[in-house]
């Protein structure tokens, strides 16, 4: 099973001036995705939940993540807002020749269970990004595309078509086509289209803040909206911190239950 | 009491608006009304109040964590205490993080073990509380004064041990009838093992993650906390049938493991219950058995989790008919004696529908005679951390089937719940 990335990768990475050669869709996308200069993360991350009606629920989460080697992370999450899901866990050991392991902990239930993998399509934590949103995605898992340059938010972007690259990638992660809009000056995703399976539009993210912690480009507001089920989620990520000292002990069953001091 | 109760909140409210001199300290806990109706007529009220819960935990240094929750129920239907405020602890515990290998928690606590789903063989520690079944499991199982102590010798293993220093029964009601043939039927108290050193129980644990699956490997030695119901006949001008409810020891040693593959997980548990009754002789103690569980999650999506599982008892050195004629010349009805094996099936359907509903199913069946046990609980979530939960606690089947003789018991639920 391909690996999970880290958590907020996936769409970004660290500014880099590169030749002023033409560059191919596939050399746009290798140079976002591998400028993700860090071993270790925390952040907090607040995550709004806007249904069709526009009611809506709040989430924070507190996030500690690391590479443990170049293609698998260690992902540990705990619940601290709202006070009825306050202390939940989930613990995600991505292994690179097998299914991830994940665990989650229920404080209610006082048990950890460990949990079937719904598949990179699942949804992460109830909102509309998936787990292979919010991972960082192998560069081999799709074939690029530069449809030309435009501009978001006043800024010129190279706009990348990503086909899947086999059918095995098109069932797991659920999408037939993305369209990706990366900055050009810091290569960072700053706008995507997703389209499903059948290339009808599925979601839009876009991505109304980002900022560089430790020199590396982190976007720190993605607003994700699935159109077809007129849903949004908001992950907005604060208070983050790169290659501080966390140790592999955390990414255990021990501090799912117990909780990061 | 009500000096208790202002010194209580008090001290919550005072940790909550002061700073102290732990490092960290959080307040919380819930407001909750409660109503549940009988389903059996005339539908009396079975509970109806409220309930607040006040949680407190912090850090007094790195090396040591406390963590306290208290109830303030207020039962309006309690028969025993009709609208009195009851205040109890619920968990309140102290947690030392002395050196790296070894996390210990001391005080009254809920310990699970086990991987299966609602039934776990290896689940011996937290009595039931079977009168109680409702959407919480603070409701229906019973808090441990315990001191645990977890071993670390590396990141994929961990020892457990656990030392009760006091005995915890299960609670279950003792319904009996008032005559017996020409016999009046008299219930003595239980007889609970004293409370002294020499009766502690304890239990160990061993588990490991490994990269295909987990397992683990347990023991239990203590007290049995269903009781086993001993009767004694007096004969003479007006004979008499005495019953006392006693605790034996026990000793339980259980094995689980889960693996996931694709979007499965599979689980299995089960244990050997060792009992005093080692060559099935004594009619009033349960024989030396096995019962296992093996089980299946299947996510169908994030949103749709089905798990179903087998459960199997198998008795040793047991034979039903010898076991009947043995209770019938006790005086006792022949039809109580169970069979040397009994097998039964679990389902549980989960379905998160959108970001406000969850509905889940929760059924057991006993398969020879197909008494059940259903609960179907829905919630509705109807602001963050504000929860409407309605459901029903529903036992079916043969009068005296298992959850046939509790149909008594059934009864619908309502209650809304605001954390904080």
């Amino acid at each position: 099973m391909r690996k999970f990335g880290i958590l907020v990768v996936v769409f970004l990475t660290a500014a880099t001036i590169l030749p002023a050669k033409k560059l191919t869709g596939y050399e746009i996308m290798k140079t976002a995705l591998n400028k993700g200069g860090w071993k270790t993360m925390s952040a907090s991350v607040e995550m709004i939940l806007t249904n069709a009606s526009g009611k809506m629920r709040r989430r924070i989460i507190q996030m500690y993540t690391r590479k443990r080697t170049e293609n698998e992370s260690d992902m540990l999450m705990r619940f601290v807002y709202p006070a009825d899901v306050k202390g939940t866990g989930f613990l995600l050991i991505e292994r690179e020749n097998a299914d991830d392991l994940r665990y989650l902990y229920l404080p209610a239930l006082r048990r950890i269970k460990r949990i079937a993998s719904s598949g990179k399509g699942g949804n992460f934590m109830s909102s509309d990004f998936t787990y292979y949103d919010i991972g960082k995605p192998k560069l081999d898992d799709w074939k690029y595309k530069l449809l030309g340059t435009e501009t978001v938010g006043g800024k010129a972007c190279y706009k990348i078509e990503c086909l899947p690259a086999s059918e095995k990638i098109k069932e797991e992660t659920g999408y037939g086509k993305i369209i990706r809009w990366i900055r050009k000056d810091i290569f960072l995703t700053v706008k995507s289209v997703y389209y499903d399976k059948g290339l009808a539009k599925w979601k839009i993210l876009t991505v109304p803040d980002y900022s560089q912690i430790g020199g590396v480009w982190f976007q720190t507001d993605m607003v994700l909206r699935d159109i077809q089920n007129n849903h949004t989620s908001e992950m907005i990520f604060s208070d983050i911190k790169i290659n501080n000292i966390i140790p592999s002990k955390f990414f255990t069953k021990r501090f799912l239950q117990r909780g990061v001091k | 009491m009500k000096k208790l109760l202002i010194f209580v909140v008090l001290f919550f409210l005072a940790g909550a608006t002061t700073k102290t001199n732990a490092q960290d300290f959080s307040f919380g806990g819930y407001v909750k009304f409660f109503a549940h109706p009988n389903l059996n007529s005339p539908y009396r009220l079975d509970k109806l109040g409220t309930r607040l819960q006040l949680k407190a935990q912090g850090s007094a240094s790195e090396a040591v964590d406390f963590f306290t929750a208290i109830d303030f129920n207020n039962d309006l239907a309690d028969s025993l205490n009709p609208g009195k405020m009851r205040i109890y602890p619920v968990e309140s515990y102290i947690d030392l993080f002395l050196v790296d290998w070894l996390d210990i928690r001391i005080g009254n606590q809920f310990i699970f073990w086990g991987t299966t789903n609602w039934i776990n063989p290896t689940d011996n520690i937290n009595p039931w509380d079977y009168v109680n079944i409702s959407a919480e499991v603070e409701d229906y199982r019973v808090p441990v004064t315990a001191a645990k102590f977890d071993f670390y010798p590396s990141d994929s293993f961990t020892l457990e041990f656990v030392w009760l220093p006091v005995f915890q029964a299960n609670k279950i009601p003792i319904e009996l009838p008032d005559r017996m043939g020409p016999l009046a039927v008299n219930l003595n108290s239980p007889e609970l093992p004293e409370t002294k050193l020499a009766n502690s129980q304890f239990a160990f644990r061993l588990s490991s993650s490994l990269p295909w699956f987990d397992y683990s490997l347990s023991y239990f030695h203590g007290y049995d906390k269903n009781f086993s119901l001993y009767s004694e006949t007096m004969f003479g001008q007006n004979p008499q049938i005495f019953f006392t409810p006693k605790y034996e020891k026990i000793d339980i040693f259980g094995a689980d493991f889960v693996t996931t593959f694709d979007k499965f997980a599979l689980q299995g548990e089960g244990a050997f219950f060792k009992t005093t009754d080692k060559d099935g002789k004594n009619i009033f103690v349960e024989n030396n058995h096995l019962k296992y569980v093996l089980g299946a999650d299947y996510y169908f999506s994030d949103k749709v989790t089905l798990n179903l599982q087998f459960i199997q008892n198998i008795r040793f050195n047991y034979d039903k008919t010898t076991e009947e004629k043995a209770r019938t010349q006790n005086g006792m009805p022949p039809d109580t004696a169970p069979d040397k094996t009994e097998q039964s099936a679990s389902a549980m359907l989960k379905i998160n529908s959108g970001d406000f509903f969850t509905v889940q199913i929760i059924s057991v069946v006993n398969l020879k005679d197909k008494d059940f046990f259903l609960l179907p609980i829905l919630n509705y979530n109807l602001a963050d951390a504000v929860n409407l939960y309605c459901g029903a606690t529903i036992f079916s089947g043969k009068e005296s089937s298992p959850f046939g003789r509790n149909k008594k018991y059934s009864r619908f639920f309502l209650e809304l719940k605001y954390g904080f």
